[in-house]
């Protein structure tokens, strides 16, 4: 019969799965945020930078390396003190008039409001 | 077609745990083998048939509303209809989809709903059935699922420059559409498909594009998540600014419309594997079914019937309605079965039975494997 299959189903990935992994849940919402070292050391310099915090290995805070917190004065590698900026209004650096970048300058969170209202996406 | 008595494998809930088939025991008992579904090679190759022709039915549905400018008979807005009518004429290609039927194994088999843009129920129909099929040591099942998904991919995605990753996402804190989602990023994964995962709730818009967590542009996205509800979403505003390749292709938002069954009716009349359905109940007596246009699982369906009346709750009250008759849907052991026949691509791969103790086929409602011979 055609519809039978000859081989095994393998399955490559979904067995390894960890559910409620990769949120951003655990992004941190009261400072800076960067997925490297050297991309928030541009930013901010080596004494404003942060390594991801020990003893969470393997979960999505773990790649998070850690800029300015919020709302603060803070010197930039030129020298120069700046207001760190807001989750929704990033600072501007002032040697090259662009935005730190972090992963606060994205807004999120502009899809999945229509599924609080129901049991399933699925159908 | 019979409902016969099986008995459970002993091991079953550990080994599909294995597979990360881990909501099987939900809502008292989601997968059941106390039972299987015997068909004859002749009835799969109807429902086989059913399904590609209904397919067919299907896409010629878009093209009418398309052309006829009917978005508006199923509640579609102009700037929905746009998103539509683009994906329409750019040919977007589609991955899958579930038509779920009545059948008794003797009428023709007859379209209920069509699950077009985010089916699910798809792990257990690909491989869990499957596996059960081989240790139980039955004959065949209407089964090629598995790797007419990884086929799909192949073809979905070789237009795309090499290396560039398909995002999936789903909602969170739900354990069943994570794991769907994963099984079908698994497939492309075989595929040879580079792959990502976001929650659709952490997908951030940087101005040009929706980007994931580490700020990548989403530029092929797998959203099991319903149209309807991305183009009412803030962001919603954002997709005709893009060029993103979405799987399932926004013209399936009409496919997804239970208010297509009124359209099939009206082009295609009296055709075997349709039931006839209106707009409105005045053409149908005194026995019929009324279902909002997005109600999803069986929520807020009404089943007008003197002797049989039934009304499911849910959050879709409110919503514009098709007005369908009934379906002789037949009864084994106290059980209604509903068949989900699966399309993927343009083509007819599997089925997988559903059965509740009522006429509606809801989200706590039974899995049962099936086979033929």
């Amino acid at each position: 019969m055609k519809k039978k299959r000859a081989r095994r189903i393998q399955l490559v990935t979904l067995g390894t799965v960890i559910l409620g992994a990769c949120s951003n849940a655990d992004v941190p919402k009261d400072r800076y945020a960067y997925k490297s070292r050297p991309e928030c050391v541009q930013d901010w310099g080596e004494t404003h930078c942060e390594n991801p915090p020990p003893g969470r290995t393997g979960s999505a805070a773990a790649a998070y390396f850690l800029g300015p917190r919020f709302n603060s004065i803070v010197e930039t590698p030129s020298g120069k003190h700046i207001w760190s900026g807001s989750a929704e209004i990033p600072a501007i650096n002032p040697d090259t008039g662009q935005s730190m970048r972090g992963a606060v300058n994205i807004a999120r969170g502009g899809f999945g409001n229509s599924a609080n209202a129901y049991h399933s996406s699925g159908s | 077609m019979q409902r016969l008595p099986c008995t459970p494998r002993p091991d079953w809930r550990e080994k599909f745990e294995a597979l990360g088939f881990s909501f099987h025991s939900d809502d008292g008992g989601y997968w059941d083998e106390s039972a299987c579904y015997q068909f004859g090679a002749a009835q799969i190759d109807e429902i086989e048939a059913a399904a590609e022709e209904l397919h067919r039915l299907a896409l010629a549905a878009v093209q009418h509303v398309i052309v006829e400018r009917r978005g508006a008979e199923l509640g579609v807005t102009p700037p929905q209809m746009a998103l539509i009518e683009t994906s329409w004429r750019m040919n977007a290609p589609s991955l899958y989809g579930r038509f779920d039927l009545a059948y008794d194994g003797h009428q023709p088999p007859k379209l209920l709903e069509y699950n077009a843009d985010t089916p699910t129920s798809l792990l257990e129909a690909a491989v869990a059935q499957w596996h059960w099929l081989e240790e139980s040591g039955r004959a065949d099942q209407f089964n090629s699922l598995h790797e007419r998904l990884i086929v799909r991919w192949e073809s979905l995605f070789k237009t795309l420059p090499p290396g560039t990753p398909v995002h999936f996402s789903c909602v969170k804190d739900n354990e069943e559409d994570r794991v769907t989602l994963e099984y079908l990023r698994d497939t492309a994964t075989q595929a040879g498909v580079a792959t990502r995962f976001v929650y659709i709730e952490d997908i951030g818009w940087n101005g040009k594009a929706l980007v994931d967590l580490d700020g990548a542009a989403i530029s092929a996205w797998f959203k099991l998540y319903p149209w309807e509800w991305l183009m009412r979403d803030a962001f919603g505003t954002h997709l005709a600014a893009t060029s993103i390749h979405i799987i399932e292709p926004a013209w399936k938002a009409l496919l997804s419309n239970k208010g297509m069954l009124a359209i099939l009716w009206e082009l295609f009349p009296h055709h075997p594997n349709l039931l006839p359905a209106y707009f409105t109940p005045d053409y149908l007596g005194a026995s019929f079914v009324i279902k909002p246009f997005f109600s999803r699982e069986g929520a807020n369906i009404s089943i007008v019937d003197r002797a049989q009346p039934l009304a499911t709750p849910g959050p879709y009250g409110n919503e514009p309605k098709v007005y369908q008759a009934r379906a002789t849907i037949p009864v084994f052991d106290g059980r209604y079965p509903v068949i989900g026949a699966w399309i993927v691509g343009d083509d007819a791969a599997g089925m997988g039975i559903r059965e509740d103790v009522t006429p509606v086929t809801t989200n706590s409602s039974r899995f049962i494997p099936h086979f033929f011979a």
